[in-house]
């Protein structure tokens, strides 16, 4: 850090022993420090509450963990969900000695509010003195720490993240001269805890050492993790790590051979750090230090400069940046050993701007800045404990060891060295038995061998009413099991249910939204009264193993509390919350006309819903509200239909606008079945229907606005390109009344069929055009492709395939008739064929298109098939065929009686037999879908 | 901006012939549009016309488009033209890059097939679109682009067929030159295509493409598709398997080697007859069209002009046959297009035609479409008319008498050569670089022509003369002073 700088260029004297110059970071102790140990579940509902007192005490069992000493019967802790105390495997990669030495010491002044009780207090001062120094020495054989360095620019954004993104819900506001609100769970001094690196580790996964989740996972990326650990670091001075020897001179293509130089100045610096140049230009730097490595393998290094650099690992080179350039990188892999390794940084700077970073990533090492691994010396400054250096004493260890399992540590925290997990040896009575409510545990005054844990008078009042309570227990109901869950992990903190919890007026304004005029409900967690009434099974439990990330533009995150401490709930909820009631309709349409009407109801000019909705990567046109296309994997079908007839009964106060005001429908042109009821009820099923297609809806109207919009009006409009789903050589066809068609002209098929919009031609006609299009509108219909006519020796024979069914084949382009439609032509050996396929109006909701072939031969063409369709299920009725139970094939009268539907190729197919007369057929088909 | 360009020109030519003195100042200069007026259309708002091809077709200005469009311009030859009196003719091809006509029918290259149109009633539409050929492949890749030409002497359109990619060909005959026979049938014609950018024909008919920097190809050139050729580059030889019109597959060029030392061991590879230097006289070749007005557009009848999309000109180019193959030199002939310059066309009164686009590939001009006109004034420009390679030199015709003193200067000159690796990797920057000597000048009796004798000519290299010392009879200095001849083969003496 640049603050142990007086100036730039002239460097402090560092002494080598900086460490003894450590400041310690102050307390981070606004107000009155709470002398009881927090729960804030238990401050927050139950401390003012001497009604609900058993209650409240169990909450305590769990939290203080007394169970964990004072055995109780499997029921009652599956009850009870006792909290787990921190898993100290490697405890001495996260914390400083000389803070664990301290913390035993004390626990209740370095961490005043900590639910860990002082195990030492009643004990005379010399042998608490010895036990702790060899917990201590224990301790120190789990792993060494590494000190490492932040950067200020890394402190503001984790100032910004520790505030915004829910930390503050449960812990106090980092802010000076602002008391630390109610209900906080104490933090001590974090920053002479760990170090930078290990409270990255732990902010990243906090579940990994404490597993009962009351401190959750917020899914920080490395960056973030990092930001935040920063902040605690603020204030935090490190020691210098690097040595460096300074030049000066005008080199102007690459790095001068130092080695004939005299440097103008030496010393020590803290990471590989420019600023104590004495020049702006033509200067020049060795860097030196000693990495310590923590596990053999293999180690890639980044260096970048401006200008040239080059970098050695024990004095052979690894990386060279070298000439004049902009800061450019380069990286270069070596495998090292466990243990010291010198590296060496040469650095240059012509004229202009300069810059040098040089990092490291490689087991159990996520790319960081290289000093932060480094020493000046060789050997690693020693630690020291409690006043002195520490010198492990296997000896002490031992005896720690001892101590550990016999004075109760390890009844509450699982310590495993060489796969053993130390097992406590220290007893006490069953909870059940407990009598003497004034000694003990609930002792006012520290007894010796007995744990302390401060407190408070409703807290031992509240104990002791659970406690005696312990043989009357019932089964727990799943309200609840909710309400204590809920308040175990201050859930009550960001959400309110059957009106308990909520925001507390102190933290209110740190909950935030990117989207203010969303008010507070685009900042306040939602509540949670009919959650599970509300979410899908599935998405209720992704929720609670893993955290949300529905509502991004709230800035409070849903953390992971992790599926082992949370997951109960899902079943509770859902045996509380569920209701069925909504009336869902029935509907004759094909689902695929359902969702085109959906789509144009969710549209700008439908109900509008993606004026305030996101739909997936598209913006909405107004505020940023959920994303549309997760909604039918995340809401229960019939809580949606409920929603939707008023948003308001479930969620008061909420913006979304009602979209059947007072159960009638605005858009009366739609679905209008003759009842208002049904026609509401339809039209909410058709938007369902819509968001059933997730992420494969189509994009509703009024999104695509970077589009080139192809709309016919007075008559149709011929787009050949590239169709998705067709040939390189479709022709799209959009005629005005809203049909549209792609004639696949490699094929001589009627390849696709849909409605309403026609295509968007920006992927073609915006930049080079790589790619196919898929139809803009809905309700898109795929038919066979493959030759039309085939002469086949009979009617078992398979329909032709691949290129030599194009034998005979011709395309002949298209002809316009008199209204502008096109009519393909093609011909197929000596007969010509005229294909038009014309928009049919009818008086049904469905689309419709009029084929009619035309086929001239001067033979007569014997053993011609048409082949009019191909599917999985083609269904006979009166006039016609259903395909797959969705397109209505009609035909006319002559070729219905004549056509045959055989199994063929793992298809359905629906051959017409083709009968000259005069040299002349014709088909004529409807296609209604 | 043009002053500015001028002014940049003169700027270089200072540092490049510092011991001539440069006498007519830049606002004196005489400018291009003195003697080639250019008229821009305006274009009605909304309408994007990204223009592919351009055909005199029933007395109007026949226009294509990337879009895939066909519009008739109505005001084409009008001495003021303003707003472009534009009518639809057909609407929704895939997109035209190639227009003809014949007996009524407009002829319009696609993406994927020839076709013709015809308006049978008489309202200015396109009633029938009929399919002529279709049988060459594409796959979808927008980088298949499918240029036409006009109908050869024996009713053909000749069709090249980028490669899918700048590497691969996917589908048959992409990398080729095929013909579409008037019945429709394709024949395979050339090979070794690459990615051109248009195609026509020579005052006798012979067809020549334009193709791009790229793999197989050095700098832009423009190139004779001689049928049965190879061009150069191998990514579309697997077709040889599939057609034996043109013979068995080419020996494949040796990557990384001189066009003029494999074309020796590979008969069947045509040289490009010029090659275009890149950054010096354009970055993508595009249109190409033959003056036969007869005198009509200037004096450079039966000279071939190439448009190019990047720098939004036009250059011009003179060929000769020299051991069997087209050679020649181009010249910078007209810049200022106001969008890329794609499609270059001549009508019958002697006006130039220039369609531009800059869609996807960026352009000089700032213009996203455009559509020029170019007319001669009336004034013959000084300008080197020809250049033609002799077996000691080279010699230089000229539009006006010069002056016979400053012409005779050797001083007046300067050259240097260069070749291009010929390689699979993108593109060559130029090598072998060499600097001849130029020993004598004589102004021929007339004072039309100049013959340099030069020491140190380099067969397969572009030889670039600067002649920025000479001057007309009457002053003036060229309109452009440089030239860039393509010496695949050095004549042998008479």
């Amino acid at each position: 850090m640049r603050a142990i700088y007086s100036s730039r260029g002239t460097i402090a004297a560092l002494s080598a022993a900086v460490f003894t110059a450590l400041q310690l970071t102050p307390h981070i102790s606004h107000g009155a420090s709470p002398l009881h140990p927090v729960v804030p579940g238990f401050d927050r509902i139950y401390s003012a509450d001497k009604a609900n007192a058993v209650e409240g005490g169990q909450l305590l069992l769990a939290e203080l963990n007394c169970v964990s000493c004072h055995k109780v019967d499997d029921e009652t802790a599956k009850l009870l969900k006792p909290k787990q105390a921190p898993i100290l495997d490697t405890v001495g990669e996260r914390a400083e000695l000389k803070w664990l030495h301290r913390y035993l010491s004390s626990v209740h002044d370095v961490k005043a509010g900590t639910t860990m009780p002082d195990l030492f207090a009643g004990l005379a001062p010399v042998t608490k003195t010895k036990q702790i120094t060899a917990l201590t020495h224990f301790l120190a054989t789990t792993g060494n720490i590494a000190d490492t360095m932040g950067d200020s620019s890394a402190v503001v954004r984790g100032e910004r993240l520790f505030h915004t993104i829910g930390c503050v819900a449960c812990h106090a506001p980092i802010r000076d001269g602002v008391e630390a609100p109610p209900n906080s769970v104490p933090l001590g001094a974090v920053a002479d805890k760990y170090s930078l690196t290990s409270l990255t580790e732990f902010v990243k996964n906090p579940l990994k050492v404490r597993p009962s989740g009351r401190m959750p996972n917020f899914k920080l990326d490395d960056k973030q993790a990092r930001d935040i650990a920063s902040f605690f670091f603020r204030d935090k001075k490190i020691a210098a790590n690097v040595n460096f020897a300074y030049y000066e001179g005008n080199w102007t293509q690459k790095l001068p051979d130092f080695s004939t130089l005299k440097p103008k100045s030496k010393g020590q610096s803290s990471g590989f750090d420019l600023g104590v140049r004495q020049k702006n230009d033509g200067f020049g730097f060795i860097f030196s230090g000693f990495m310590h490595i923590p596990k053999d393998g293999e180690y890639q290094f980044f260096l970048g400069s401006d200008d040239g650099s080059r970098l050695l690992v024990d004095g052979k080179q690894l990386i060279l940046n070298d000439g004049i350039h902009a800061h450019s990188l380069k990286t270069g892999k070596t495998r090292l050993a466990t243990g010291v390794h010198e590296v060496i940084v040469e650095y240059f700077e012509n004229n202009g701007d300069e810059s040098l970073a040089v990092e490291i990533q490689g087991p159990g090492l996520s790319r960081r800045p290289l000093a932060s691994i480094t020493t000046a010396t060789r050997e690693r400054p020693t630690k020291e404990v409690d006043g002195g250096a520490f010198v492990l004493d296997e000896a002490l260890a031992k005896q720690g060891h001892e101590l550990f399992a016999s004075i109760g540590c390890a009844s509450c925290h699982n310590l495993q060295q060489n796969n053993q997990l130390v097992k406590s040896t220290a007893s006490a009575k069953k909870l059940a038995v407990l009598s003497n409510f004034a000694a003990g545990c609930f002792a006012a005054a520290p007894t010796k061998g007995v744990p302390h844990y401060r407190l408070s008078d409703a807290q031992r009042l509240q104990l002791t009413a659970a406690i005696k309570s312990l043989q009357t227990t019932t089964a727990e109901t799943a309200k609840a099991s909710i309400h204590r869950t809920m308040a175990q992990f201050n859930c009550f903190a960001c959400h309110t249910r059957d009106k308990v919890g909520g925001v507390d007026e102190a933290r209110n304004e740190f909950f935030t939204s990117t989207m203010k005029e969303m008010g507070d409900e685009g900042r306040i967690p939602p509540p949670l009264d009919g959650v599970a009434d509300k979410l899908t099974e599935k998405w209720l439990k992704g929720i609670l193993h893993n955290g949300a990330t529905d509502r991004p533009y709230m800035l409070t995150r849903m953390p992971q509390f992790g599926g082992e401490n949370v997951g109960h709930l899902q079943a509770a909820l859902q045996e509380v919350d569920h209701k069925t009631e909504a009336a869902i309709p029935e509907y004759e349409l094909p689902d695929s006309k359902m969702k085109a009407i959906g789509r144009r109801l969710a549209g700008e000019k439908g109900l509008g819903c993606i004026k305030c909705h996101t739909f997936d990567k598209f913006k909405a046109t107004g505020i940023q509200s959920i994303d549309l296309t997760i909604m039918a994997e995340r809401l229960r079908k019939d809580w949606f239909h409920r929603y939707m007839a008023n948003p308001q009964t479930y969620r008061p106060g909420t913006r979304m606008p009602a979209p059947w005001p007072f159960g009638q429908a605005t858009i009366r042109d739609i679905l209008d079945v003759g009842n208002v009821e049904q026609q509401v009820a339809q039209q909410k099923e058709s938007v369902w229907l819509f968001l059933s297609d997730g992420k494969n809806a189509r994009v509703p109207l009024g999104l695509n606005t970077g589009g080139i919009i192809l709309t016919p009006v007075t008559t149709p409009i011929i787009y050949r390109n590239f169709i998705q789903g067709v040939s390189p050589r479709g022709i799209a066809v959009g005629y005005p009344e809203h049909v549209n068609l792609c004639f696949d002209a490699d094929t001589f098929s009627l390849a696709l069929i849909w409605e309403n919009d026609f295509i968007d031609a920006s992927k073609h006609w915006k930049g080079r055009g790589q790619g196919f299009q898929p139809p803009l509108g809905d309700n898109v219909y795929d038919l066979v492709r493959g030759v039309p006519l085939a002469k086949l020796e009979s009617p078992e024979t398979t329909w032709p395939t691949g290129s030599e069914s194009r034998q005979g084949y011709r395309f002949l382009g298209y002809r316009f008739n008199s209204s502008r439609q096109p009519i393909f032509r093609y011909s197929k050996d000596q007969i010509d064929i005229s294909d038009a396929i014309v928009p049919r109006k009818n008086d049904s909701q469905l689309a419709s298109f009029e084929r009619t072939i035309t086929l001239e031969s001067p033979s007569s063409a014997e053993g011609l098939y048409f082949r009019a369709a191909a599917a999985s299920k083609i269904e006979s009725f009166n006039d016609g065929f259903t395909l797959d139970g969705h397109l209505k094939l009609t035909l006319d009268t002559q070729h219905k009686k004549s056509a045959i539907v055989r199994q063929s190729g793992g298809k359905t197919e629906l051959l017409i037999p083709v009968t000259f007369a005069n040299g002349k057929a014709e088909i004529t088909q409807i296609y209604e879908w | 901006m043009a002053t500015c360009r001028l002014l940049q020109k003169f700027a270089s030519v200072g540092i490049l012939l510092s011991s001539v003195a440069v006498s007519v100042s830049a606002q004196d200069a005489p400018a291009e549009n003195d003697y080639y007026q250019m008229d821009s259309f305006k274009l009605p708002e909304g309408l994007v016309l990204e223009i592919g091809g351009i055909e005199w077709f029933n007395e109007k200005l026949a226009i294509s488009t990337r879009r895939g469009d066909i519009y008739m311009v109505e005001n084409a030859l009008t001495k003021e033209i303003g707003d472009a009196k534009l009518k639809p003719f057909a609407i929704g091809l895939h997109e035209v890059l190639g227009l003809t006509q014949k007996d009524g029918w407009l002829y319009a290259t696609q993406r994927g097939e020839v076709s013709r149109l015809k308006d049978e009633d008489g309202d200015g539409t396109a009633d029938i679109i009929e399919t002529v050929c279709d049988k060459w492949g594409i796959t979808g890749d927008y980088h298949e682009y499918a240029f036409g030409s006009k109908f050869d002497k024996d009713g053909n359109i000749w069709v090249v067929l980028c490669l899918t990619g700048s590497f691969n060909s996917n589908t048959p005959y992409r990398g080729w030159c095929v013909r579409v026979t008037p019945d429709g049938e394709m024949i395979p014609t050339c090979s070794g295509i690459r990615s051109p950018g248009g195609i026509g024909a020579n005052h006798l008919g012979d067809i020549f493409y334009t193709d791009n920097q790229g793999p197989w190809n050095g700098t832009c050139s423009l190139k004779h598709l001689r049928p049965g050729s190879f061009q150069g580059h191998p990514g579309g030889n697997k077709w040889y398997d599939t057609t034996s019109v043109i013979g068995p597959k080419p020996v494949e060029p040796e990557s990384g080697s001189r066009m003029m030392v494999e074309q020796p061991k590979i008969p069947e590879l045509v040289p490009p007859a010029i090659y275009f230097p890149y950054k010096k006289m354009g970055q993508s070749a595009s249109g190409v069209a033959c003056d036969i007005s007869g005198g009509k557009f200037g004096p450079f009848n039966n000279q071939i002009f190439v448009g190019d999309q990047t720098f939004s000109t036009v250059m011009r180019c003179n060929m000769e046959m020299v051991n069997g193959f087209y050679q020649g030199a181009c010249f910078p002939f007209r810049e200022g297009f106001g969008s890329g310059s794609l499609a270059v066309q001549f009508t019958p009164d002697g006006s130039m035609f220039v369609g531009g686009t800059n869609r996807g590939w960026g352009s000089r001009g700032r213009q996203p479409y455009a559509l020029d006109r170019l007319q001669w004034t009336g004034k013959v420009p000084f300008e080197i008319h020809e250049m033609k390679a002799k077996p000691d030199g080279f010699e230089l015709t000229f539009t006006q008498p010069v002056d016979r003193e400053t012409v005779a200067h050797v001083e007046s000159y300067k050259i240097g050569t260069y070749a291009y690796i010929f390689q699979a990797a993108y593109g060559s920057p130029e090598v072998d670089h060499t600097t001849p000597t130029i020993d004598r000048v004589e102004v021929s009796d007339d004072g039309q022509a100049a013959r340099l004798y030069v020491t140190g000519l380099q067969q397969g290299h572009v030889h670039e003369l600067h002649c920025d010392g000479i001057k007309s009879k009457s002053g003036l200095p060229l309109l452009h002073a440089e030239a860039y001849y393509t010496l695949n083969f050095i004549p042998e003496p008479d």
